[in-house]
């Protein structure tokens, strides 16, 4: 049954990455890219904190690791605030102060 | 959109608790299935989370022959999926020794603090407001109230699964049959203070709205009563006498509302 089930998730449900097709987004891309990889290496880890959010993009942060879009095959992870993450990533309103 | 919202958030629960014991492939189904109402939401109703789809007067869009194929559809394949999911958590007895007598909420104190939704229900509380403060559709269609009463992490659990199912007959019944007459109407002009007050049953439970407006329709006042509000201290409770790595199960069995309580 566990067989039936992993066969259930095959062919992969994952989307294709959005097209590149923009060349502003092309070129901003490119920039990002150099300088996170001369500042952090291959991957990314980011830690996400909930300033007092409706909760509606943890809910969507969560849906970035759902068989559909699985951000952790691009290299980038949402971590816990024990000193693994990289950048600091916040949502709510005191995140607008 | 009530029920769509709740088989979501159901779905997203079940993985989500499921996940915390390391049993990664339900949370991999379950996230999925959450993923397929979220998309179908965005395209028939405009928004993923349906944010902007309830407007005073009504609801934003009218449902397209094509939404409604849609929804059926989609409603048909979670309905075949579901047998396979259930079974997969009942069986797997490492999965059960997590969630079987973990977390127990006792049936005094759920009635005591009127905790509604999968919580309350989880713990023999037989309350839900589409029966108890019955309202427009589900006064007029049949539906079980689902209970259990264990209490613990898993009675939660099989209590959303079976809303699952309750909610998908829900949904193909309901858009069977709409009601008639326009999705939004035009409110009125006050020429004197009005009020109301509404309980509806929200994924978590029940949700109290009351509402004040002044003699030019401008909001005097408004309360909004989360569900999470009767839930939230009963997980101190709860998670008593459990060992530390079962408080994410507790935790997410009960999934309180972090920013309904801020309102």
């Amino acid at each position: 049954m566990r067989r039936m089930l992993i066969d259930a998730l095959k062919p992969p449900l994952t989307d294709r990455p959005p097209a590149a097709d923009d060349a502003d987004l092309l070129a901003l891309g490119a920039e990002v890219e150099r300088a996170t990889t001369r500042a952090l290496g291959r991957s990314l880890a980011i830690r996400h904190v909930d300033a007092g959010s409706c909760n509606g993009c943890e809910l969507e942060i969560h849906a970035l690791n759902n068989p559909y879009y699985d951000l952790e095959r691009f290299g980038v992870r949402f971590v816990a605030g024990d000193g693994r993450a990289h950048p600091q990533h916040a949502a709510g309103g005191a995140a607008h102060l | 959109m009530a029920e769509l919202e709740r088989v979501a958030n159901h779905y997203g629960d079940i993985g989500a608790i499921c996940n915390d014991a390391s049993f990664a492939l339900m949370q991999a189904h379950c996230s999925a299935q959450r993923e397929r109402v979220l998309r179908l939401s965005a395209q028939v109703f405009g928004h993923r989370l349906m944010m902007d789809a309830i407007e005073p007067g009504g609801v934003a869009v009218d449902l397209s022959r094509d939404a409604v194929s849609a929804i059926r559809a989609l409603s048909k394949t979670l309905r075949a999926a579901l047998p396979d999911l259930i079974t997969l958590y009942d069986e797997t007895a490492s999965l059960q020794d997590r969630t079987v007598r973990t977390g127990v909420l006792k049936a005094e104190y759920a009635r005591q603090f009127g905790a509604g939704g999968y919580v309350g229900r989880g713990s023999g509380r037989d309350f839900d407001a589409r029966r108890d403060f019955a309202y427009a559709p589900y006064d007029a269609i049949g539906w079980r109230v689902i209970t259990r009463a264990d209490g613990d992490v898993n009675a939660r659990i099989w209590v959303r699964f079976g809303e699952i199912e309750e909610s998908l007959s829900l949904i193909e019944a309901l858009i069977g049959a709409p009601p008639a007459g326009a999705h939004r109407v035009d409110l009125p002009r006050l020429s004197e203070p009005r009020e109301g007050f509404a309980l509806v049953e929200g994924f978590r439970g029940d949700v109290f709205a009351a509402v004040r407006l002044d003699a030019e329709g401008k909001v005097a006042r408004a309360h909004l009563r989360d569900p999470s509000w009767f839930q939230w201290p009963l997980l101190e409770a709860a998670i008593e006498g459990n060992i530390v790595a079962d408080f994410p199960l507790c935790n997410k069995s009960f999934n309180g509302s972090y920013a309904g309580v801020d309102l």
